[in-house]
């Protein structure tokens, strides 16, 4: 998680304005004050009481109306600007702040006839209005005119050397425009709003402009700065906390949803605050609410563009295709050549992994603008999810250059280079992309398990996924996030796209600290789920299927509740069923992911314990239907929401009844265990780990009772015990590398070779970097006559750079020879030979296999 | 996983680089003085003495005389049968002085090192009980040994200041680390002296290990040790077997590295495939012959390889190895049943 939005020091502004405010209202009626402090509401009554005949002083009117427009009362600050004017006919500050009130309306024509008028004043007020005019033409897709107006600011600029703090501001605006042509540009909007801000530091537009710009260029702590410093003069500036809001979007904080929260109880009617908590909402796939925001800035603004492609791409996400057309009908009508709209979309339909939509969304941006660059990236973000490896490079190589401060751009396509040097392995249904490093001794068992997974889930789901899936294995955890989400810092291990599934290597953790065969497992489960829902499939259940396939597959495998898990259960920490998917995405305590993995797998447990796994399937239909998630439950499990929690919890507390019932007793023999252990009192232990044990068998701590079990019985060499002890203990916990070792040795030394085999093919699916272990299943596979399993142990031996390179050739060719690969196994044996002529047993193979030959 | 380039290089110029030289090495005779330290822990005690007491068995497995084996450690008791006396400053100069009264001028002498050691530049040591010998004793201590080939293996951390200091003509230097700062406990020496009693180390099948296989060995068994762990390497051994006290960890590249290590054996080696005896014509001597050539046809054609079309190289090299590989079949039956 990148850092918070809002550090203890900003919040202590807030707090200290507020408290001011407090102050302040009783001892002060300074709307200065007022407004420093955040009391919007006293400030307006004091500089225009609602009752109170219209001000003759035109500074006293545009005073009001700039506040009443900052709080959304867009209305009366239309009101009170045309009284105004009636008394100052053509005043210059008047008519300008007319107009951007007629914007925020979405009465664009009357806006741009108040501009005009303003344009025939003097100074900044007319270049401001000169500048609205050319972003009106902008915004009606008259581009090229557009940037034809933006481009004389730079003559104005060089020009006049008197330009006041508010044309400054204007220019600065105007080449902010022009930086979608010459970025470099953006420099210098930069520096006339720095010139700005050092004649006024009071123009709250020039500190909101540099915020935006810097927002616009991916800087987030400079773009903090700039709205701190309006929050630091007016403590409760909606655009300013609107600005901290999408600062904090881009640092990927939790803090978003309370700033644009905060922004709007200042400014309800705040347009882009309300697509801003829109999209917030869909993200968590809280549909119906972000509708309501959606309905909200439409019914303050008709005619927003950023509404309605939010309220297309919405329609889009719930199969309303004809809603889309309408509300994309809507949008373009105003500007046909409205690239964000399309990167809207693109972006809502990658979010809910509709990745190849996404594509087609981009891939309509580029075409109604070329300079959309934004566009040309998500299209190759996007042709990356989908396997389109080269024409995504390609579509991103176009995006950077028009785009350069692009960060998510620059990551991936280092990251395209670091992966030109990636092998290539696998069969017709499943290549694996792994890093030089990992190669074929990872990449072997990748391509086992990919095939045994699409196997057995596309029996399971009745689908078979559009082949071949595409596996990559990153050694570095940084690139794999920037191959997830185009920057560094994800938390995850695994995701899917679809038919491109990617995962952190074991090679990066310790052995045991993940368990990649189980991660592949899961995320190979959600590409069947995506198939199976025309990637329609929420959070929720994809991800407690995912954990509970994962359950089904090893033995093991997958998170399951733990003595932790309960207590938050018990506590209220995790939240219902219905409200799983919110967990995923928004989670109010660092836990509560975790949580949520094991929850949702445990709901669809009892689903399907409950009505069977056809009623599971017919959930994911009902999902690929375009249904709500009350739907599909009301129509599968015939019942609603509330009684799905309900009923869940009844389920879970009698199945989890021993443990948790037992839970003081649980956690009171495992700390008499283990302490009775560091003390060498292993016998004594025992029985108050088998008690714990008993109470909870399927406890998954790696070092839970039924580790320390094994370890006392071991201290106290009770082979038959230890072995015991062990099996229980890797049903629950299975990416316990080195039990998995102890077993196999255990077993081998009783001469049970074929369990032996299974304890080390569980190892090498938590890590198969281990030489010592494939020496050892090599030689177990010869014992009980398996010679394919042989021959691919020596191989991989061989891919791991043993010392005796000679020997490990000679070995593997004498397994292929008797494996009866004969042309291998002599291609092998020469090489063998060629590193060391003289070396006998490797010549006596090769003259047998000239013999068979 | 990388293809492993460095054995096909260094290989055929390590045997290159065998048979430039005479082969007369075999009859001479090899010592071997292993030192281990303190511990400071009865883990490291434990391990000090079970890798001493391996090297000594590897030792006698490959033919050393038992009476031209010395084990000094930090307590004797702790393996009876192996360690003669301890590891003082003083046991170590005596056993020096016994193997030059001992031991003939082109006899090869093997100083295995093992402990903790410290210090930097001439006066890096390994921790003894008592008083230490540091690297500029030891280089004075063994200069009464010259002439006789001398290589030091210093498995110690810190220990990689003993190469500019003990470097010199005919002597072979190995130390655990690069240098003196590498200073956290080091696991080289496990796999050096693991070198000496498995076939892993036998890289060109010859059945002998020299010291630049064991070295090569217990290098790359390093690096899998702390890759194979996820942790980052805290130790990096070196090689130096020419007089310019360098040292490099990887001598089958550059130069002639390694050459002088790649001729020291330990023991004397009986099994070997024999050059003929000059004025020899029995079939075996004919066939040794044949066998000696078509040997230096595949260092040749492998070093032309870069030269050749892949198939014609593949082709070529086939029909030598093939004919090799006859040849040797016949060798070893006529050993068996030279009648």
């Amino acid at each position: 998680m990148r850092r918070p939005l809002l550090d203890g020091a900003v919040f202590l502004v807030l707090l200290q304005g507020l408290g001011s405010a407090a102050l302040l209202g009783q001892t002060s009626e300074d709307p200065d004050a007022l407004l420093r402090a955040g009391d919007y509401e006293r400030a307006i009554e004091v500089l225009g009481p609602p009752d109170a005949p219209p001000s003759a002083s035109p500074e006293a009117s545009l005073r009001l109306a700039d506040v009443l427009l900052e709080v959304g009362e867009h209305e009366r600050a239309e009101s009170v600007l045309r009284g105004a004017l009636d008394g100052n006919p053509g005043h210059a500050g008047l008519t300008l702040l007319l107009g951007k009130t007629l914007v925020e309306r979405g009465h664009l024509e009357e806006a741009d006839r108040a501009f005009a008028e303003a344009e025939l004043g003097e100074g900044g007020d007319a270049l401001l209005a000169e500048l609205h005019r050319a972003e009106l033409l902008l915004r009606t897709g008259r581009r090229e005119l557009a940037l034809e107006r933006f481009d004389r600011f730079i003559d104005v600029y060089n020009r006049s050397a008197g330009l006041d703090s508010r044309g400054l501001l204007a220019v600065a605006g105007a080449v902010r425009q022009l930086g979608v042509t010459n970025p470099v540009l953006y420099r210098d909007a930069l520096r006339a709003y720095d010139e700005a801000i050092a004649q006024d530091p009071e123009n709250f537009d020039a500190h909101l402009g540099v915020g935006e710009l810097f927002l616009e260029t991916y800087n987030a702590p400079d773009a903090r700065g700039a709205f701190q410093a309006v929050l630091e003069r007016r403590a409760r500036h909606p655009r300013a906390l609107l600005g901290m809001s999408r600062v904090a979007i881009l640092e990927s904080s939790p803090e978003s949803a309370a700033l644009v929260e905060a922004a709007l109880e200042v400014n309800p009617n705040l347009v882009p605050a309300l697509v801003t908590r829109a999209r917030l909402q869909l993200a968590a796939e809280a549909d119906s609410i972000a509708r309501e925001d959606l309905n909200r800035a439409l019914a303050a603004n008709p005619i927003s563009s950023e509404a309605l492609a939010v309220l297309a791409g919405l329609r889009f996400l719930q199969g309303d295709l004809q809603g889309y057309e309408e509300a994309r009908g809507r949008a373009l009508e105003m500007n046909p050549r409205d690239s964000d709209f399309f990167i809207t979309v693109a972006e809502l339909a990658a979010q809910r992994r509709f990745y190849a939509d996404a594509v087609q969304f981009a891939e309509q941006g580029t075409a109604v603008d070329s300079l959309a660059w934004e566009a040309f990236g998500l299209k190759g973000l996007n042709q990356l999810r989908t396997g389109e490896i080269a024409e995504g490079r390609s579509s991103l190589e176009v995006a950077f250059r028009g785009d350069p401060y692009n960060i998510w751009f620059k990551n991936t396509l280092d990251l395209l280079d670091v992966m030109d040097d990636f092998e290539e392995w696998g069969s017709d249904r499943v290549r694996v992309w792994v890093d030089p490093e990992d190669g074929e001794a990872l990449a072997t068992y990748m391509v086992e398990l990919g095939e045994r997974a699409l196997d057995d889930l596309g029996a399971l789901y009745g689908y078979d996924p559009p082949v071949p899936v595409r596996v990559e294995a990153f050694r570095r955890s940084a690139d794999f996030s920037v191959r997830t989400i185009g920057l560094t810092g994800l938390g995850a291990l695994g995701v899917s796209f679809g038919p491109v599934v990617a995962l952190e290597s074991p090679a990066i953790r310790q052995p045991g600290g993940f368990h990649w065969a189980s991660t592949l497992w899961h995320e190979l489960a959600h590409t069947v789920h995506l198939g199976v829902t025309d990637h329609r499939v929420p959070r929720w259940i994809t991800e407690g299927l995912a954990v509970r396939e994962e359950r089904r597959a090893g033995t093991g495998w997958g998170a399951r509740p733990s003595l932790t898990f309960f207590s938050a259960y018990l506590d209220g920490r995790i939240r219902d069923p219905s409200e799983l998917s919110r967990s995923f995405i928004r989670p109010r305590h660092p836990q509560e992911v975790a949580f949520a993995y094991v929850l949702s797998s445990l709901v669809t447990e009892w689903i399907e314990e409950e009505w069977g796994f056809d009623a599971v399937l017919g959930i994911l239909h009902g999902y690929g239907e375009g249904r709500t998630t009350e739907a599909v439950i009301r129509r599968e499990l015939g019942i609603e929401l509330p009684e799905l929690d309900e009923r869940f919890d009844t389920w879970f507390r009698e199945t989890y009844a021993t443990p948790l019932d037992g839970r003081d007793e649980l956690e009171a023999s495992i700390r008499m265990g283990r302490e009775l252990l560091e003390e060498g009192r292993f016998d004594e232990a025992i029985p108050h780990l088998e008690r714990a044990r008993d109470l909870f068998p399927e406890n998954p701590d790696p070092r839970g009772p039924n580790h320390l079990l094994a370890q006392a019985h071991r201290e106290l060499g009770n082979e038959e015990e230890l072995l015991g002890a062990l099996e229980v203990h890797i049903e629950s916990a299975g990416s316990d590398y080195d039990a998995h070792l102890k077993l196999a040795e255990l077993r081998e030394a009783r001469g049970e070779s074929e369990r032996a085999i299974m304890a080390l093919e569980a190892a090498i699916h938590i890590t198969p970097f281990d030489l010592g272990v494939h020496r050892r299943l090599a030689a177990l596979y010869r014992e009980v006559g398996h010679s394919a399993g042989e021959v691919r142990e020596y191989r991989v031996a061989l891919a791991l750079e043993p010392t005796d390179r000679a020997g490990a050739l000679h070995r593997l060719a004498d397994a292929q020879f008797r494996a009866g690969e004969l042309a291998e196994a002599r291609e092998t044996v020469l090489q063998a030979l060629e590193l060391a002529p003289l070396f006998s047993e490797a010549q006596d193979l090769l003259l047998r296999i000239l013999d068979e030959q | 996983m990388r293809p492993n380039v460095r054995f096909a290089l260094l290989l055929p110029g390590l045997l290159a680089g065998v048979s430039s030289f005479p082969s007369s090495l075999s009859g001479q005779e090899a010592h071997l003085l292993i030192v281990a330290g303190l511990g400071g822990e009865p883990h490291y005690q434990e391990s000090f003495v079970e890798w001493g007491e391996r090297m000594v068995e590897g030792a006698l497995a490959a033919g050393v005389a038992p009476e031209r084996v010395t084990f000094l450690a930090e307590d004797p008791e702790a393996s009876p049968e192996r360690i003669q006396a301890r590891s003082t400053r003083e046991e170590v100069e005596a056993a020096l002085r016994r193997i030059e009264e001992r031991s003939a001028p082109d006899d090869r002498v093997l100083l295995l090192l093992i402990g903790h050691g410290s210090g930097s530049g001439g006066e890096s040591l390994v921790n003894l009980p008592g008083p230490s010998l540091q690297a500029t004793d030891y280089s004075a201590l063994l200069d009464n040994l010259a002439p006789r080939q001398i290589a030091i293996v210093n498995t110690a951390s810190a220990s990689g200041d003993f190469i500019p200091v003990l470097a010199g003509e005919g002597r072979i230097v190995i130390t655990a680390t690069r240098s003196s700062q590498q200073r956290n406990a080091t696991i080289f020496g496990q796999y050096f002296v693991e070198a000496f009693s498995t076939e892993g180390a036998d890289f060109d099948r010859d059945g002998r290990i020299s010291l630049l296989e064991a070295f090569e060995y217990a290098r790359i068994e390093t690096e899998r040790h702390f890759r194979e762990r996820n942790l980052l390497p805290s130790e990096t051994a070196l090689l130096e077997d020419r007089p310019d006290g360098r040292g490099i960890s990887d001598p089958g590249g550059e130069g002639e590295v390694g050459l002088l290590a790649s001729r020291f054996f330990l023991g004397v080696e009986t099994d070997l495939p024999d050059s003929p005896e000059p004025g020899d014509d029995s079939p075996l001597a004919e066939l040794l012959e044949a066998q000696e050539r078509l040997e230096a046809d595949v260092r040749e054609l492998s070093r032309r390889a870069d030269t050749l079309e892949p198939g014609e190289y593949r082709e070529r090299m086939e029909s030598l190895l093939v004919e090799l590989a006859r040849i040797g079949q016949e060798i070893r039956r006529l050993r068996e049943d030279p009648e």
